[in-house]
């Protein structure tokens, strides 16, 4: 008996799979690119809280602020496109608090994000708690959210805070919203440019000017680890000189005592070393100096160019640029100096290789026909891909999330010397989705933190 | 007395010396012929060879094939009883029989034999062999080969015979032939069923115990005709089953790629996501109502959703669009049957979503 039992149990499990086959099997190879549909509904608040705001920050309604910031973001990345508030069949705080999912459907939107906005005094001291919810509204649940309090005069970083948690959730990579691009501020006619360094919030806000223009400053680049840090090249006493700036305390320092000039200088990934150019005698090396130790060491030794290094996320190779094969070619070394290899061959003059975040590619710019490009190509020098093409561009910086390259471009002038600008312009990696950085001023030399800390 | 006197005579080292010659002389020489008697590198054994059995192989495909398989069944099933008598060693010589041995002289005497043995192999053994028989490909002509047996037997019998015998013999003797291809077919089905690695002495009174087993033969004969036709299937291309384009379901195309397109038009797959090839498969199975409806949905991933964050993601986007197509439409009716139970494989392999 127990033997026919083990039999029919035997048949079932070699007869289970040909059942299955049975089954009518579809695959689907194939998808919509077109950016998804989301509703940010305007965050609620109610009336005392938005008296306390209105004293405290001058904003009437703090709540749509909150959610045109968000709207802003992720319209950006060109993965999103916002549904009109107009189109909206529920209340804020309604909606918050429960959505009439078939509502949202009925305008298309697959994503619905709502929140409310409370004022609170801790310490006699004005906060403001922001709660925020994100709904999957054909699954009709809530799929994530979260709550912080924080000082009024920060709620634009609380908008890209998030940002970053949508963009996280539905697309699976980290955010980049809760970032800031330092850069060269640029004002006047081309002949008598004044350049300042400037901060801002990466989607343009906030700008603020650390330097007043007095002497010319260029190739400014964050600490990774430290996103209040940030490097500089200025003159000292008319000569080129590598500096690091302390965004906290404003205190400035030169880095080193070299014969020659330095310049084009980037923090190692864990930021305690600085890799930097050093031209001396007209023939150009990559020396890296040890922030802690104050130990600088030569990497590159050869009677060619040696410029524009860049670390890999893990900090064991470097990438630059130099014209030891005849012409301005990008290579790879070890971070010791040992074992440098060529990586790009294709037609044209490549320099200003920076490591991605992801530590999977690239980016540089590239000289070919008289026009200049932004590409990427993989760390072996395979797969090159340009994303950009224009009369004048360079200077990529990648974002935290290695998924947008920040770079500036210039136009040309007209005959009478009119017509001159730099501007700041952004593109993803599919090269589709390139976009203008808004700044006061014109723009150059853009360098993109990390995502900064609280 | 002597011994004293004798060596008393001598002087002792020569007797000592003799001795010890006599000893070394004794004691070499039994040496030297144990040494050719006994040692086994030195022993000349007979060579024992062992009863030789010729193993011809041959593809049973190099006789067969489909417009031949027929026949050959026709003449197994004719040659059934002679076939008996003829193999049997203990069956009364007919003359006939006789003559067309000593005559094709095909595999004389030995062959003969060897023929006989080959038919008492056991069963498992002629199963080995079939396997080895499905596996074969070629498919020669038959035609070539039985012709190529004709012409050895012609020139075999030629120089002797055609001029003593009648053309009355004659037309015997093309009978004979007839029969001897016959034998030939059954032979060649028998040496196949051999083992080939098989290397053990089987007694005679093994042989005489067993007869050709046609069945057997039978069967190798329409396991041919199988093998023959999954040749031919093969050399017409890609079957509709075994390209992935072209997977055969119960739907017709024109359904199954309605469906493909609403799904396109519905899943808006996470593109900020990296996606290699096959890295991100998600599987659902859905239960359909008549009107196209999801009646139940079933994300078939569900332990990997909850480890894999991105995975989750991407499956939550395949989950959307499930539910943004639903109900699915033209759909057609009179199959709801077939499709009412279907499982959807969404692979972003296909799409440019990474980089």
């Amino acid at each position: 008996m127990k033997k026919n039992l083990f039999l029919i149990f035997l048949f079932y499990v070699i007869l289970k799979p040909s059942i299955s086959f049975s089954l009518v099997e579809i695959d689907i190879t194939r998808g919509n690119l077109d950016p998804m549909p989301i509703s940010v509904s305007p965050f609620f608040s109610d009336k005392i809280t938005d008296e306390n705001i209105k004293k405290d920050l001058n904003i009437e309604n703090l709540g749509l602020e909150i959610s045109k910031i968000i709207e802003n973001n992720l319209e950006k990345t060109g993965l999103f496109d916002a549904i009109e508030k107009e189109a909206f069949l529920q209340k804020p705080d309604i909606a918050h608090l429960k959505p009439r999912f078939e509502d949202w459907a009925l305008i298309k939107s697959q994503v619905l994000i709502t929140g409310k906005v409370t004022s609170k005094i801790i310490n006699e001291k004005d906060y403001i708690n922001i709660e925020f919810k994100l709904w999957d509204v054909l699954g009709a649940k809530m799929v994530d959210g979260f709550s912080l309090t924080t000082t009024p005069r920060s709620w634009r970083r609380v908008g890209h805070k998030i940002s970053d948690k949508v963009y996280e959730r539905l697309t699976g990579e980290s955010g980049y919203f809760d970032t800031r691009i330092i850069y060269v501020a640029e004002e006047g006619p081309k002949t008598q440019r004044i350049k300042k360094l400037a901060l801002m919030d990466q989607d343009g806000f906030n700008t603020k000017y650390i330097t007043l223009g007095s002497e010319l400053v260029l190739t400014p680049r964050f600490n990774p680890a430290n996103d209040k840090e940030i490097t500089y090249m200025s003159y000292f006493r008319n000569m080129p000189r590598v500096y690091i700036v302390n965004l906290q305390t404003g205190e400035q320092k030169v880095v080193g005592d070299f014969r020659g000039m330095t310049f084009a200088p980037r923090f190692s990934p864990d930021g305690k070393k600085l890799i930097m150019s050093l031209a001396k005698d007209g023939n150009s090396e990559i020396w890296v100096r040890n922030l802690e130790t104050n130990i600088q060491e030569k990497l590159t030794d050869h009677p060619s160019i040696d410029t524009s290094p860049s670390y890999s996320p893990d900090g064991k190779f470097i990438t630059f640029n130099s014209d030891r094969s005849g012409y301005q070619q990008i290579y790879v070394m070890r971070s010791d100096g040992s074992k440098v290899k060529r990586i790009s061959f294709g037609k044209g003059i490549y320099g200003t290789p920076v490591w991605s975040p992801r530590g999977d590619l690239i980016a540089f710019t590239k000289l070919h026909k008289g026009k200049f490009f932004i590409g990427v190509m993989r760390t072996d020098g395979t797969g090159e891909r340009l994303l950009t093409e224009n009369f004048y561009q360079e200077a990529p910086s990648w974002s935290p999330n290695g998924r947008i390259i920040i770079f500036y471009r210039e136009t040309k002038t007209d005959d009478k010397g009119q017509g001159f600008s730099a501007k700041l312009w952004s593109i993803d990696l599919t090269g589709y989705n390139e976009r203008l950085v808004s700044t006061e001023t014109d723009a150059s030399d853009p360098s993109w933190s990390s995502l900064l800390g609280n | 007395m002597f011994n004293k006197i004798a060596l008393s005579g001598v002087p002792n080292g020569f007797n000592n010396f003799s001795f010890g010659m006599l000893f070394s002389v004794i004691f070499h020489g039994s040496i030297f012929v144990a040494t050719i008697f006994a040692l086994p590198f030195v022993v000349k054994k007979p060579i024992e060879l062992l009863p030789s059995i010729s193993v011809e192989l041959i593809q049973i495909s190099e006789q067969m094939n489909i417009p031949y398989a027929p026949k050959a069944a026709k003449i197994i099933e004719k040659a059934k009883t002679e076939n008996k008598k003829l193999l049997s060693e203990q069956a009364p010589p007919k003359e006939i029989k006789k003559e067309i041995n000593k005559q094709v002289k095909f595999d004389n005497q030995k062959d003969e034999i060897d023929l006989s043995k080959s038919k008492k192999i056991p069963v498992p053994e002629k199963k080995q062999e079939k396997v080895k028989l499905e596996k074969s490909e070629a498919v020669p002509l038959p035609d070539k080969k039985l012709e190529k047996i004709e012409t050895e037997q012609e020139t075999e019998q030629q120089p002797s015979k055609e001029k003593k015998k009648t053309l009355v013999e004659k037309e015997k003797r093309k009978k004979i032939e007839k029969q001897v291809e016959k034998d030939l077919i059954i032979k060649e089905f028998v040496k196949k069923t051999k083992p080939i690695k098989d290397d053990k002495a089987i007694q005679a009174s093994e042989f005489e115990k067993k007869e050709l087993d046609v069945d057997l033969i039978k069967g190798l004969i329409a396991k041919q005709y199988e093998n023959v036709g999954e040749v031919k299937k093969k050399s017409d291309g890609i079957t509709q089953s075994e390209d992935k384009s072209m997977r055969l379901t119960k739907l017709s195309v024109t359904t199954e790629y309605s469906i493909q397109m609403q799904y396109k038009d519905c899943w808006s797959p996470p593109i900020g996501g990296e996606y290699k090839k096959n890295d991100y498969l998600v599987t659902v199975k859905l239960d359909l109502e008549k009107n196209g409806r999801v009646k139940s949905r079933e994300i078939l991933e569900r332990n990997r959703m909850g480890i894999d964050s991105k995975y989750r993601i991407f499956a939550e986007s395949v989950d959307r669009a499930v539910l943004k197509c639903n109900p699915l439409r033209n759909l057609p009716l009179k199959t709801y049957e077939d499709w009412s139970t279907m499982i959807l494989r969404f692979n972003p392999e296909g799409m440019m979503v990474g980089q």
